[in-house]
């Protein structure tokens, strides 16, 4: 069992990424968006990271390039779960060190298993 | 998951949906109005790409084939590559419309019109193309239903992983869907792993990979690669490379997609058998099938000799209604308010209700003590009793903050009702032909949830009121009244004391007075004799089934009109007042208290009956002195106070009560907003207390001029009067007796 942060702006997605974690057993840690994740990540020192892309106030990749520089992010698995698929986007994924790019929507098997295997 | 899960999570899903909605109208029509900075522009942004994530986590594939290239042209307009012009800003205020149609056909399975959709989707589409819209421009063939293949990238299925660099393409999680499990056979299956120099730094664990990997059958393991001279010995990379041999009745698929996420991030070599690594290379050098087309160049599709699509889009700006002007909000007053969302947390509204209940009864519990208190108190004034009084004191006001925090909870600003206007507005403008703006203030003024919800109905009849008969029937008429072209119909909300007043006023041409007597005579509303005064001719058209149009239209008509509002709002405890000036416009004042729960009272004593007048509207008590008063001819009585005469209403005789004796002695002034000040005549006035609302519908059924009842400290049942209906019921002859027999 692990501890995850997971960050989406959208309540509902939230929630149901939330929910299907704590199915599996996990602890969950809810953000909101890339800062409130930031505080989230200090402060509960999760073990894994699921983060929406597009949030406002600080986004998936600025979020994890930012959680990169903290002792808590360093080499914390950090999975990005967007609808986005842009090749650029992918890229800047890569250059901020994301663990992973997921494509919404996720298969809540999928996430349990790379959340076990990752983490 | 279960399917219960999934239910409660759609219906969330749409809660916020419909939230997404009211931002993204809000910020549409910002943009319409001009207002075109970067945050307006990015929250639409936001807005429909949260709606498309949501809809993609459900499956709802036309809302997200949809959100996708409206957010696609979003996107241009946000990353600068498009300036939205007034053509382009109207294509984006009926996609807007049309999320709100696609949200509402996904949640309730309501029936989407196919072609509009497919139009509106063709002519962003062809925005996406990066060409602007202009009469003569083709529109993207209507043919290109089902959804053009741009549109699907996003909408792949399943689960994507980094597609290493190039040649794996977006659509990784493929090979997922194929059958390739030989019966019960193992296989064995060799797989060389290489971590990039980046493999820790982007959070990845050698170890948890390997641990893993046992759960797919990892039979054996060999750590191949070079470590590094000491000197040279970087501890952030990892040096090691892995060969590892799997032993598995899984397909290769599987284990292909157990190493997926890290096929940005490592070079991953399937060494199995011949025959299996030829299908895998197979898999590798196909071209992605769907994800081809990236979201930038989405309307390669559409086929340049594409016939136009029917609605021809720049023409609606010159020969109809601008319906970007009519959905404008006067000011951008609210464009900060969704910024960053505070920390919040989400209650169902009736456990707020429980507590507001809860609460209630305490008042009601706190009161029957503080009554019981004071009797003790008078019989013996002992110490005891002193310290006890504080306490019942400190605990009235501790309630009474605990029962204002309760009801904080459920305020809300009344914006949610209100975004959703503009587009009321919008439509009416195109369904009628006429131009319209709508211009909104007090957005923020916050009332209860329980009247919010209650209030997109009336609000909508009226604007329809104003839209339908309040603007001039052309634009012509307007400009020969030496009126602007565009019609200006004002929304605004504000607080009055422990009432929220909502106006709608539009600048038309009033009500028409003549014609309104003509249709009550004709309905036998009124008499041919009955002499109305101008108010009282406008008041008409709050009757029940009375409609003015000379036809029925279909936007107001079949005589659903401004009786459905009053009846609405006076079973919200509220009132409707109107105001006309023939050639100038209209005015409609709904007032509502601010909840439907509680409120400030003063008790009265009238004959031998308890009752309570709402303490808002109280203006003073005072005594009578019988040369303050003034006997009309009529019967009426005036008193004079302070040099004014105000109106003497005696409520034993409204409320049918014995009196003692003809002696008027006390009386409270009151304001009754609609006819001003006016004294009641009471027999004793008791105090102020809070009392708690309790409807007499649930149980009894309503009765004019009560607006409801309370239990009082003693445990009686006192009847809460409504003084306005009670005054309209005293002028029109009616007395309380007829309402109670």
């Amino acid at each position: 069992m692990s501890r995850v942060l997971a960050v989406d702006d959208t309540r509902a997605l939230r929630m149901m990424l939330g929910e299907c974690l704590k199915k599996g057993g996990h602890e969950v840690v809810l953000a909101v968006d890339g800062v409130e994740a930031l505080d989230k990540l200090r402060e509960h020192k999760p073990d894994i990271v699921i983060t929406d892309l597009n949030m406002p106030r600080m986004n998936g990749l600025d979020f994890i390039e930012a959680a990169r520089k903290e002792p808590e992010g360093k080499s914390l698995p950090m999975l990005l779960l967007t609808t986005e698929t842009a090749q650029a986007l992918k890229d800047r994924a890569k250059a901020v060190k994301a663990t992973g790019w997921l494509t919404k929507p996720f298969d809540p098997n999928q996430i349990l298993a790379l959340v076990e295997q990752l983490s | 998951m279960d399917d219960d899960d999934d239910f409660d999570f759609q219906a969330l899903f749409f809660e916020e949906c419909h939230e997404l909605l009211g931002t993204l109208q809000e910020h549409l029509n910002q943009l319409a109005d001009g207002t075109n900075d970067e945050e307006t522009v990015h929250a639409a942004f936001r807005a429909v790409h949260s709606v498309k994530g949501g809809a993609a986590a459900f499956g709802f594939d036309q809302l997200i084939s949809f959100a996708h290239i409206f957010e696609t042209v979003m996107d241009l307009i946000r990353s600068d590559q498009m300036v939205p012009t007034a053509e382009i800003n109207q294509i984006l205020l009926r996609s807007g419309d049309m999320m709100e149609v696609l949200i509402e056909g996904a949640e309730n399975g309501t029936p989407v019109d196919e072609e509009k959709l497919d139009n509106l989707q063709a002519e962003l589409e062809h925005l996406a193309s990066g060409e602007a819209p202009a009469a003569s421009a083709p529109a993207a063939p209507v043919s290109a239903s089902p959804s053009p293949a741009g549109a699907e990238p996003a909408v792949a299925d399943g689960f994507e992983l980094f597609g290493g660099d190039d040649e794996q393409g977006d659509d990784a999680g493929e090979p997922a869907a194929e059958p390739e499990t030989e019966g019960e056979t193992t296989r064995e299956v060799t797989v060389r792993f290489t971590p990039d120099a980046d493999f820790f730094a982007s959070g990845h664990d050698p170890l948890r990979l390997l641990r893993s990997a046992k759960s797919h059958d990892l039979t054996s393991l060999e750590a191949i690669g070079q470590v590094p001279d000491l000197e040279a010995f970087d501890p952030s990379v990892c040096a090691l490379s892995f060969e590892m041999v799997f032993q598995t009745a899984k397909s290769v698929s599987e284990l292909e997609e157990f190493f997926e996420i890290y096929a940005h991030i490592a070079d991953i070599e399937f060494l199995a058998d011949a025959e299996e690594e030829d299908v895998s290379g197979e898999e590798e050098a196909e071209p992605p099938q769907s994800a081809s087309v990236s979201p930038e160049t989405p309307a390669e599709t559409a086929s340049p000799d594409a016939k136009p699509a029917p609605e021809a889009t720049a023409n609606d700006g010159q020969a109809q209604a601008k319906p970007m002007e009519a959905g404008k909000p006067a000011a951008s007053g609210g464009a900060k308010q969704r910024g960053g969302p505070s920390k919040s947390l989400r209650v169902e509204l009736p456990r707020i209700d429980r507590l507001v209940n809860l609460v209630g009864e305490m008042l009601i519990t706190q009161a029957g003590i503080a009554q019981k208190l004071m009797e003790i108190q008078a019989a013996d004034s002992s110490e005891d009793g002193m310290e006890m009084g504080h306490n019942v004191e400190a605990m009235s006001r501790q309630l009474r903050e605990l029962q204002e925090s309760v009801m904080a909870i459920r305020a809300q600003p009344v914006k949610s009702v209100f975004s959703r206007m503009p587009r009321v507005v919008r439509d009416l403008a195109d369904k009628l032909g006429k131009e319209a703006k709508l211009e909104l203030s007090g957005e923020h003024t916050e009332v209860d949830a329980t009247v919010i919800e209650e209030l997109a109905e009336p609000l909508t009849h009226m604007l329809r009121n104003s839209m339908d008969h309040g603007l001039e029937a052309t634009t012509e008429d307007r400009i020969a009244a030496g009126k602007s072209r565009v019609g200006l119909i004002k929304l605004s909300a504000e607080h009055r004391g422990e009432r929220v007043i909502i106006t709608v006023e539009d600048d038309g041409r009033g009500v028409n007075r003549e014609r309104v007597l003509a249709k009550a005579r004709e309905n036998n509303l009124i008499s041919a004799e009955d002499n109305l005064s101008p108010e009282e001719i406008d008041m008409l058209i709050f009757h029940p089934g009375f409609s003015t149009a000379a036809e029925v239209s279909s936007v107001s008509g079949r005589g659903v009109g401004m009786d459905v509002v009053k009846k609405k709002i006076v079973s919200l405890g509220g009132r409707c007042a109107l105001e006309s000036t023939p050639g100038k416009g209209t005015r409609f004042e709904i007032t509502l208290p601010l909840t439907l729960a509680v409120m400030d009272g003063m008790t009265i004593v009238v004959g031998d009956q308890k009752f309570i007048l709402p303490l808002s509207s109280v203006v003073e008590a005072l005594h009578i002195d019988s040369d303050a008063l003034k006997h009309l001819p009529n019967g009426e009585t005036l008193l004079e106070r302070r040099g004014e005469f105000l109106r003497l209403i005696d409520l034993r005789t409204v409320l049918c009560q014995p009196t003692a004796g003809e002696a008027v002695d006390m009386a409270i002034v009151v304001d009754t907003e609609t006819s001003g000040l006016v004294a009641l005549v009471v027999d004793e006035l008791i105090g102020q207390r809070q009392i708690v609302l309790k409807s007499l519908e649930a149980n009894f059924r309503r009765v004019e001029g009560i607006s409801g009842a309370t239990i009082l400290g003693d445990g009686q049942v006192a009847l809460i009067l409504d003084v306005p209906s009670l005054l309209s019921m005293n002028g029109s002859g009616g007395t309380y007796s007829e309402m109670m027999h």
